[in-house]
């Protein structure tokens, strides 16, 4: 660690560090596009040109190495006067319709224009240059060539992150533009992210466009239940005018020790099946509970590993007050699924928990198992040699709905052993696997 | 008929290769290659040059994109690129194009029908003394007039005629 002087106050800053992500551990921004802590330094964007005392010309912060007593001035007027100057130069083409696009409210130059800028277009709109807009790049993503500020954040995370090279730029000058190679749209399972990370509205999702307003929006931390590495999910909701809460999008929440920055598009779209959904059935959980005071021999429980910890070990206390066996089924792999190249975040085992349910030690050979038996799962229904199940599940196939993953607090363990907490991102409709529990075992009313 | 290397380039490309640290060095050696031979470079070319060098196609098609002497479509036998910079235009190099596409029969970035010539636009040629001053494939024409240019593609296209 180093002292350096900021605007004439002293700060402790790593000294292999980044300018920018250095000070941004102590509040302070510097405004940049291209650089990301994922992508690393591009140099291109100019934004982050700072005031370094001692050097003759403004330096880019991303690219200047930290050295213990430098001095910078990030708002000072020779800073002010090139994040001016930069921010016309960007704003010459791109087109200021901000309440159009859908990126409006999470917009980089947005922002810095509010921020630093403010000033008048010396540009008459007519004279603006068109560019193409809404090209489909495949993959969900959506390519507005207008509003791109050419920062190759795109092109350098299917480069470094996704290894999958579909894109990059053609053309020089003012003709430059993000390009597909031979028209070949976008095919890996990460492009998502290339929405996330774009600083502008030149890359949009074309599941989440213009749905909705992100600063109507709530946002809640939550944990990926779609696969054994457990992503930290940052879930975005809302509840529009006479309908149900809903989901509308997920985005990848950076954790350092699971999934970085980023997330697959597996888990990113899998918030479609997420959706809160209405019991259907009162009596089912009645005719349940009194089938299950007359016949108490009669049952075994059986749990997924795609139930959170506390949902597991209500399992086994319903389990032992009934005196039934307790199996436990974590079979849902899918090698197929499974990254070799790239960002690895996709592990074969497709469900959230396998690790909290070995700790559980429950029998996961399922021989002996009775014909009638109680199976608690978050997620998709799967077949089961079994002649009598009731299925509780947050789908519209099950025989008892409860509340999905998303829908309840709850602890997992990924594939590191790492246990964490996902909270629940709406008040749930449909009970929780543990309000059932606790209504079956005449604790309480299941809501 | 499409493009491919013979042994005695693929030699000397690895022969490139072992000096450069970086595979990506090799893309403009590479491309000048395919051009020289064939005139432009296509989409196959470099889904070929990707295939058997291992550099992938978008550093490729980035490259062609960015430098103006690469063509990524077939042009014609003699092409003829005119230096866009000012000393050029302040020389009088609009009228000289003009001139040119009323001789030629073609505008700007065209082919003529006989694929004999093609138009087009250059970056500074770094003549600027002589200007105005134009390309015609990679010999440089200097000090050019209506007279001179009319008499090189006369020339052009006796040259053709006769063969």
């Amino acid at each position: 660690m180093v002292e350096i002087i900021v605007d004439s106050e002293k700060f402790q800053v790593d000294e292999n560090g980044n300018l920018i992500t250095e000070l941004k551990k102590h509040g302070i921004e510097i405004p940049h596009f291209c650089y990301h802590e994922a992508l690393g330094v591009s140099g291109n964007c100019r934004m982050c040109l700072i005031e370094v005392v001692g050097q003759k010309r403004p330096q880019i912060a991303c690219d200047t190495p930290i050295s213990a007593g430098m001095e910078i001035k990030i708002n000072s007027e020779l800073t002010r006067k090139v994040q001016k100057g930069l921010l016309e130069m960007e704003f010459i083409n791109h087109p200021l319709d901000c309440p159009t696009c859908d990126q409006a409210g999470e917009c980089s130059l947005q922002e810095y224009y509010m921020k630093f800028d403010k000033e008048g277009s010396r540009v008459a709109v007519a004279d603006k240059v068109k560019k193409h807009k809404r090209e489909d790049f495949g993959s969900n993503v959506i390519h507005d060539e207008e509003r791109c500020v050419l920062c190759r954040r795109c092109v350098r995370f299917t480069q470094i992150c996704s290894k999958t090279y579909e894109l990059g730029i053609g053309g020089r000058g003012e003709h430059s533009k993000i390009m597909l190679f031979n028209d070949q749209k976008i095919n890996n399972p990460y492009a998502g992210n290339i929405v996330d990370i774009c600083p502008v509205g030149a890359m949009t999702s074309a599941d989440f466009r213009f749905k909705r307003r992100v600063w109507h929006l709530k946002t809640t931390e939550a944990i990926c239940q779609g696969c054994e590495r457990g992503c930290a999910l940052s879930v975005d909701s809302d509840k529009p005018k006479y309908e149900n809460e809903q989901i509308y999008r997920f985005r990848a929440r950076f954790d350092e020790s699971v999934n970085g920055h980023f997330i697959c598009d597996f888990g990113r779209y899998s918030y479609k099946f997420e959706q809160l959904i209405e019991p259907k059935n009162d009596n089912a959980l009645l005719n349940l509970k009194d089938e299950l005071k007359a016949n108490l021999s009669k049952f075994d429980v059986l749990v997924t590993s795609s139930l959170s910890t506390e949902e597991m070990s209500a399992a086994i206390k319903f389990a032992k007050s009934f005196g039934a066996n307790l199996y436990g089924y974590d079979d849902f792999r899918d090698e197929s699924f499974c990254d070799s190249e790239g960002l690895k975040l996709r592990y074969p085992n497709k469900t959230a928990n396998k690790k909290g349910l070995e700790h559980l030690q429950t029998s996961t050979d399922l021989t002996h198992i009775k014909d009638r038996v109680i199976v608690f799962h978050l997620g998709d229904k799967f077949e089961l040699n079994l002649k009598n199940p009731t299925f509780i599940m947050p789908r519209k196939q099950a025989d008892i709905i409860c509340a999905s993953a998303y829908h309840r607090d709850g602890h997992t363990i990924n594939c590191d052993g790492i246990l964490r907490f996902s909270k629940a991102v709406l008040s749930p409709v449909a009970p929780s696997i543990e309000q059932i529990i606790a209504y079956l075992m005449d604790e309480k009313e299941a809501k | 008929m499409s493009f491919k290397f013979t042994p005695e380039e693929l030699k000397s490309i690895e022969e490139l290769r072992s000096k450069v640290d970086d595979d990506r060095a090799l893309v403009m050696p590479v491309l000048w290659m395919v051009q020289r031979k064939q005139g432009f470079i296509g989409n196959d070319d470099i889904l070929y040059l990707e295939r058997e060098l291992g550099i992938r196609a978008i550093f490729f098609a980035e490259a062609i994109g960015y430098f103006a002497m690469f063509n990524d479509a077939k042009k014609g036998k003699y092409e003829l690129k005119f230096c866009k910079t000012i000393t050029c235009k302040l020389r009088g190099s609009d009228e000289l194009i003009k001139f040119c596409e009323n001789l030629l029969g073609i505008k700007m970035g065209e082919t003529s029908s006989d694929g004999l010539f093609s138009l087009g636009e250059s970056e500074c040629l770094g003549y600027c003394e002589k200007a105005p001053c134009m390309l015609c494939g990679l010999e440089q024409h200097a000090e050019l007039n209506e007279e001179k240019l009319e008499s090189l593609i006369q020339k052009i296209r006796q040259e053709n005629a006769s063969r």
